[in-house]
């Protein structure tokens, strides 16, 4: 079937006409005296002709179908393709966004830390214990990682 | 015989069309890891010091709560994107 996409389209069509003119001619031959000898190989090659050329004729009609499919296809893909990439985009607004008001809250926080630092820090003892359990809970490794 | 019958074999023969797709971009911001949470220094002595490790740490997490959010609205998105065209 590759020849489809070598040859013209139009060759096959040619061939499969050739091919029923020789068939017909065939026909006509066989009461011609002289030449009545030569109605079997043209009726053979006029089949040939045909079978050949009808044969290539169907697979036209099938390629041009699958190249239309494949471009309707290339289309869609390259639609899609335009919408992955805003969706992308879209996707990394949104985190951005949300990462922005993370750090907000953060520095608001840190901030309010920071003005009552003086009060937080005056009546409170940190235990060394307490220190060591919440960075165990912060580091997620258990006494048995760290034997 | 046999050599013209395999030669009329070859003028069958298909070829095969791949029609190229390309893998959707991931948003930059999504390819880091979630970062470690900070540990409180040991020598600490004053409240604040821990309160703005643990803030930190609060901050880490809310970070990394948007990445995975913002993965699975990635992965919803580019599925249904895909489904769309088969």
């Amino acid at each position: 079937m590759w020849l489809v996409g070598i040859l013209p389209d139009s060759i096959f069509y040619i061939m499969f006409f050739l091919g029923l003119v020789g068939i017909i001619a065939s026909i006509f031959l066989r009461n011609v005296p002289v030449i009545n000898k030569y109605h079997n190989p043209i009726f053979l090659l006029g089949l040939l002709l045909a079978i050949v050329g009808i044969w290539y004729a169907g697979g036209v009609s099938k390629d041009r179908e699958y190249r239309e499919a494949i471009s309707e296809l290339e289309v869609k893909i390259a639609q899609a393709e335009k919408r992955a990439a805003e969706a992308s985009a879209k996707v990394e607004y949104v985190y951005r966004d949300r990462v922005e008001v993370v750090e907000k809250i953060r520095y608001e926080v840190v901030g309010s830390i920071r003005e009552y630092s003086g009060e937080l820090d005056a009546n409170c003892q940190i235990s060394p214990k307490a220190i060591e359990i919440l960075n165990k809970s912060a580091s997620a490794v258990s006494d048995e990682d760290t034997k | 015989m046999k050599f013209l019958m395999l030669i009329s074999l070859m003028f069958l023969a298909g070829c095969q069309t791949t029609v190229e797709r390309e893998f959707p971009p991931i948003p930059p911001g999504l390819t880091v890891s979630c970062e470690q949470l900070e540990l409180i220094p040991e020598n600490t002595d004053k409240m604040s010091e821990m309160l703005v490790v643990i803030t930190d740490n609060y901050s880490s997490y809310h970070r990394c709560q948007a990445k995975v959010d913002a993965w699975l609205m990635w992965y919803k998105e580019q599925k249904e994107i895909f489904e769309s065209v088969y």
